[in-house]
């Protein structure tokens, strides 16, 4: 695709002035990427007719391309005033589109190309690109007119004819997206070549795909899409599709004997594929009866004894205990005889069913195995039974016991880079993260081109805040070409999973930072002789700094991920055009389904929720105005040469911190100073967070709490109110969560003096609307909200407690919900246990 | 037909530490890093034939070998020969014919590189590992006292050596 061609006017030379003929030179220099000379061009005309539109126009985006875009920018903003108080003319619109496009927005673009098609433009390639945008912007009703457009100047391609269709599946017109691609295949037939082959099978494919779509449950539909599948059965290469439509077809049919056929074709390709078992019960219709299901299991077992699911599957809804063990025990042993890593891991599941039963069952077993093997006649059996006992131990907590066997298999067999993984996740559970770090590290040597157990070290030297040894770890795999370290490079590789641990680990170091420098704020209070003074101040000096470092580090880097996904998202844009000129529309389509849910990744959900932190933060410090003391200074003043030493190396320390976390090759904030300043931060989280998630979640799975707390400060309660009803929905009334964002809300309306009165009459008539229960009538009282908390909200009592401790002040006092959180974390995980301790109180 | 679980495989940089490991979990004395890296050092002087392996059971690693070439120079103070620094199996795999088979590669090293002998230090208490050498036809030479520096057994070791 030529990205930045702009067809040359049709118009005869005669017509032209000297200016535009000059601006077609330009124009062709432009294309040659000869952005100086068109520049030069350009000046020329300019000189003498300042207000050429197409001249400016061109002369933006030439600027653009040599990386001056902010006088780029003023010149396509001067060439938009002008259109707007003259004729546009179909180049100036043209390059204007162009430009948008590169700026990535892509509304903006269509405009333009539209308008330069609207004040005619004789080029017909504008309508592809134009088709491009509005694909991108999802605007199909447009799309389909323009690809209409295109198709009907260029039909001698397939591409157009697959792009139409498409367009017509996207607005829901079914039956002319089969009508277009039949046409082409009645053209096409017997000429299609040996290379046209797969493109082919993906159309034909495709068709029916929306064959099938169309029939709904139409009886007769279906038996033309069945029709249709069974011709084409020859052209198709993507069998397991084929075969997977014919089944759902005779299903919708209703003839499930056919089907069964089918699905147990497909178990024949791939008896490793759990879905087609379950579809064979359904079409079979023994889900519900036990007995048939075993014995197909039992006949599928014998049939494919290699495959797992056969094996596998009964045990999830055996329901005799005796039964159950016989089973689970077949399905083990020769997994541990074998000495299968991946054992527990693929019984794991069945924990969450009957956990007891599961409980009972392995221990009796497979304690009793380990006791018959002997570790040195089966030393590999032996070390990993207890592996396997140990990964058993830790799911359910019990962690001594689990350090006990992993222990046993260390000391057996040292050399297995597993064992000090599970060995050090077991510490992380434990709550010691460095020694958990520090064991990972030991096994990580042992190996050291080892790819995964490289990046396992990295994160849990991250979980223990200990940046600058996983930065070190995690450039053994990187390039580092210009830059000291891996960052950068991590940058360009999207690696999130490492952004987004760095991006805690900094937050975390904020948080302790800022603890401390309260610290030394109060013993400053208290200091007496100067000296000690001068010292306190020279600490807080640095403290504050580093406060200020790692609270815009974690920014920057949650940031960069939401940057990712923006990427994603702007990524589609060249496979509008590239799905269809490869023939795979199939793949299209799914990216279209995919291109509508970048923004609910979980890696993406979890970078908001990590920035939000901090966005509220800020928010929260200007609201509060605790206008930083900036008396620091002051005390360093007395001694002027001493200062100026010490201001140095502090610049030069600075310098070297820059160095190390730099994240993109040119960046002019690396330390993410400039994020921390915004004077809008709840705008800002919007911006490059939320709005992009709103857009995209669906209700069952949006964040209510988040919703609720993005309200709260915007002031809107009413709002917030709506999402502590949906969250209630989901999680129930009786969570503590619920309970205390109640209260919040009505604390914040009754004694906040700026609430007016009728935002606080919705909000009261609502809570008693959907929280009849709710004793809002006791705001203004004396009443014993603590107990009331306690009593009425009985399920999650850590995290709603957490909350009222961050948001609420006036209902419940400060001290007594931390004495509730103290006790209710007495029966937690040490994990969780000093994380809230930590970094919550 | 089954394949022997056992086999041999080179020592790389990247795997120097299950080397060090294994060689940590059986020898009483514990060599500085250097001492396993040296065998990759890169600087010319320095360099020396090693002949080392890293033995596997199923594929995992339980033992290794590490022995050196002393070149016959009149100056030097050992006596011509193949030296073995290093022969570890781990406890809970032995008597399965690894050592054995290290200790076959190193004699084929040996031969390899026309020499005669090759000598080995064992610690005066590690009786375990006497027997074993002396069932390979290793004979014993001259006592050393206070021959190992930092160790947890004893510091006197014993020179055995196998002539061919």
């Amino acid at each position: 695709m030529s990205k930045k061609r702009v067809g040359l006017p049709q118009k005869s030379t005669l017509l032209r002035s000297k200016d535009d003929n000059n601006l077609v030179e330009a124009l062709k220099l432009y294309e040659a990427k000869n952005y100086k000379k068109s520049l030069k061009m350009l000046d020329g005309i300019l000189k003498k007719n300042s207000s050429h539109i197409d001249s400016l126009a061109l002369k933006g985006l030439n600027l653009h391309f040599t990386n001056q875009k902010d006088e780029g920018k003023t010149y396509i903003f001067r060439a938009i005033d002008k259109i707007k108080a003259q004729e546009p003319t179909p180049i100036a619109c043209h390059i204007l589109g162009i430009y948008m496009r590169n700026v990535q927005d892509y509304k903006e673009a269509a405009k333009w190309f539209q308008c330069s098609l609207d004040n005619g433009s004789s080029n017909k390639q504008i309508n592809r690109d134009l088709a491009t945008l509005y694909s991108q912007e999802h605007d199909y009703g447009k799309l389909l007119k323009v690809r209409k457009d295109y198709w009907e100047d260029f039909m001698g391609y397939r591409a157009n004819w697959t792009s139409l269709a498409i367009a017509y599946d996207l607005n829901g017109q079914n039956e002319e997206a089969v009508n277009i691609l039949t046409k082409f295949e009645e053209l096409a037939a017997g000429k299609l070549g040996t290379t046209e082959a797969f493109e082919h099978s993906e159309c034909l494919m495709y068709k029916n795909d929306v064959l099938f779509k169309l029939a709904g449950q139409d009886s007769q539909k279906l038996e033309e899409a069945l029709k249709n599948l069974e011709q084409i059965k020859d052209q198709v290469f993507d069998k397991y599709a084929w075969y997977e439509r014919k089944a759902a077809i005779l299903m919708k049919l209703g003839d499930r004997k056919q089907a069964s056929k089918v699905y147990r074709l497909l178990i024949k390709r791939n008896p490793d594929d759990v879905k087609y078992y379950k579809l064979l019960e359904v079409a079979l219709g023994i889900t519900s009866n036990d007995r048939l299901r075993v014995a197909l299991y039992d006949r599928f077992m014998k049939i494919y004894p290699r495959a797992d699911p056969p094996k596998f599957i009964p045990l999830t809804f055996i329901k005799d205990d005796t039964e159950f063990s016989r089973r689970l025990q077949a399905y083990i042993e020769p997994q541990l005889q074998r000495c299968a890593p991946a054992t527990f891991g693929n019984i794991k599941c069945l924990y969450k069913k009957d956990s007891k039963r599961m409980i009972n069952s392995v221990e009796n077993f497979v304690l009793q195995y380990l006791q018959n093997l002997n570790s040195i006649k089966q030393p590999l059996q032996y070390v990993w039974t207890c592996y396997f006992l140990a990964q058993h131990f830790l799911f359910l907590k019990e962690f001594g016991k689990a350090q006990e066997f992993i222990g046993n298999a260390i000391e057996h067999t040292p050399t297995l880079v597993e064992f000090y993984i599970l060995k050090a996740r077991i510490m992380k559970h434990v709550g010691l993260l460095e020694e958990a770090a520090a064991t990972i590290n030991e096994g990580r040597k042992l190996d050291l081109q080892d790819r995964f157990i490289n990046t396992k070290t990295v994160k849990y030297f991250l979980r223990s805040n200990m940046v600058e040894e996983a930065v070190e770890v995690v450039s053994i795999f990187t390039k580092n070409d210009d830059a000291s370290n891996g960052v950068v490079d991590l940058h360009l590789l999207e690696a999130s999973w490492f952004i987004c641990e760095q991006a805690e680990a900094y937050y975390r170091l904020y948080l302790e930072r800022k603890r401390s420098l309260q610290e030394l704020r109060v013993q400053r209070t208290t200091a007496e002789d100067d000296e000690k003074l001068s010292e306190l101040s020279k600490l807080i000096k640095e403290q504050t700094y580093e406060v200020s470092k790692y609270k815009g580090l974690s920014l920057k880097r949650f940031l960069a991920i939401g940057k990712f996904y923006k990427q994603f998202e702007d990524d589609q844009l060249d496979f509008h055009s590239y799905c269809m000129r490869k023939g795979v529309p199939r793949a299209y389509m799914d990216m279209l389904k995919w291109g509508k849910k970048v923004f609910t990744s979980p890696m993406y959900i979890r970078a908001m929720d990590g920035a939000v932190k901090l966005y509220f933060d800020i928010f929260d410090a200007v609201e509060q105005d605790t206008s930083a003391i900036h008396d620091e200074d002051s005390n360093l003043k007395k001694n002027n040469k001493k200062a100026k030493k010490e201001s140095a190396a502090f610049a030069k320390r600075v310098e070297e911190d820059k160095k190390v976390v730099l994240a993109y090759e040119k960046d002019d904030d690396i330390l993410g100073e400039k994020l921390l300043a915004t004077k809008s931060p709840l705008e800002d989280f919007s911006k490059y967070f939320y709005a992009n998630y709103v857009k995209e979640i669906d209700e069952r799975s949006k964040n209510y709490l988040l919703d609720y707390n993005y309200h709260l400060r915007c002031s809107k309660y009413a709002l917030c109110l709506g999402s502590v009803s949906k969250l209630a929905e989901y999680i129930g009334r009786s969570n503590a969560l619920t309970g205390s964002l109640l209260i919040c809300l009505l604390e914040r309306v009754t004694s906040s003096a700026a609430t007016d009165e009728v935002t606080k009459k919705i909000v009261l008539k609502g809570l008693e609307r959907h929280f009849a229960d709710f004793p809002q009538d006791k705001a203004n009282e004396e009443y014993d909200w603590l107990s009331y908390f306690q009593t009425t909200y009985t399920s999650e009592k850590l995290q709603g407690a957490l909350y009222l401790y961050h948001t609420s002040s006036v209902f419940i006092p400060h001290h007594a919900v931390k004495t509730l959180i103290l006790k209710e974390l007495q029966n937690e995980e040490p994990l969780l246990q000093n994380q809230v301790l930590n970094y919550e109180l | 037909m089954t394949r022997s679980p056992i086999n041999l495989d080179n020592v790389y940089e990247n795997n120097l530490g299950t080397f060090k490991k294994i060689s940590d979990t059986v020898l009483p004395v514990s060599y500085p890093e250097k001492f396993f890296s040296d065998q990759f050092s890169t600087d010319a002087k320095q360099k020396e034939l090693y002949f080392s392996k890293l033995a596997y059971f199923g594929e995992v690693a339980v033992g290794g070998v590490r022995a050196k070439l002393i070149a016959n120079k009149s100056k030097g103070v050992k006596a011509a020969g193949v030296y073995i620094e290093i022969l570890v199996v781990l406890e809970p795999y032995r008597s399965k014919g690894i050592g054995s088979k290290l200790l076959e590669y190193v004699i084929d090293e040996c031969k390899n590189h026309f020499q005669h002998q090759i000598f080995v230090h064992v610690a005066t208490n590690n009786s375990e590992g006497l027997k074993w050498y002396e069932t390979k036809g290793f004979v014993k030479q001259e006592e050393l006292k206070d021959y190992y520096k930092d160790t947890r057994g004893s510091p006197d070791a014993v020179v055995l050596c196998l002539t061919m």
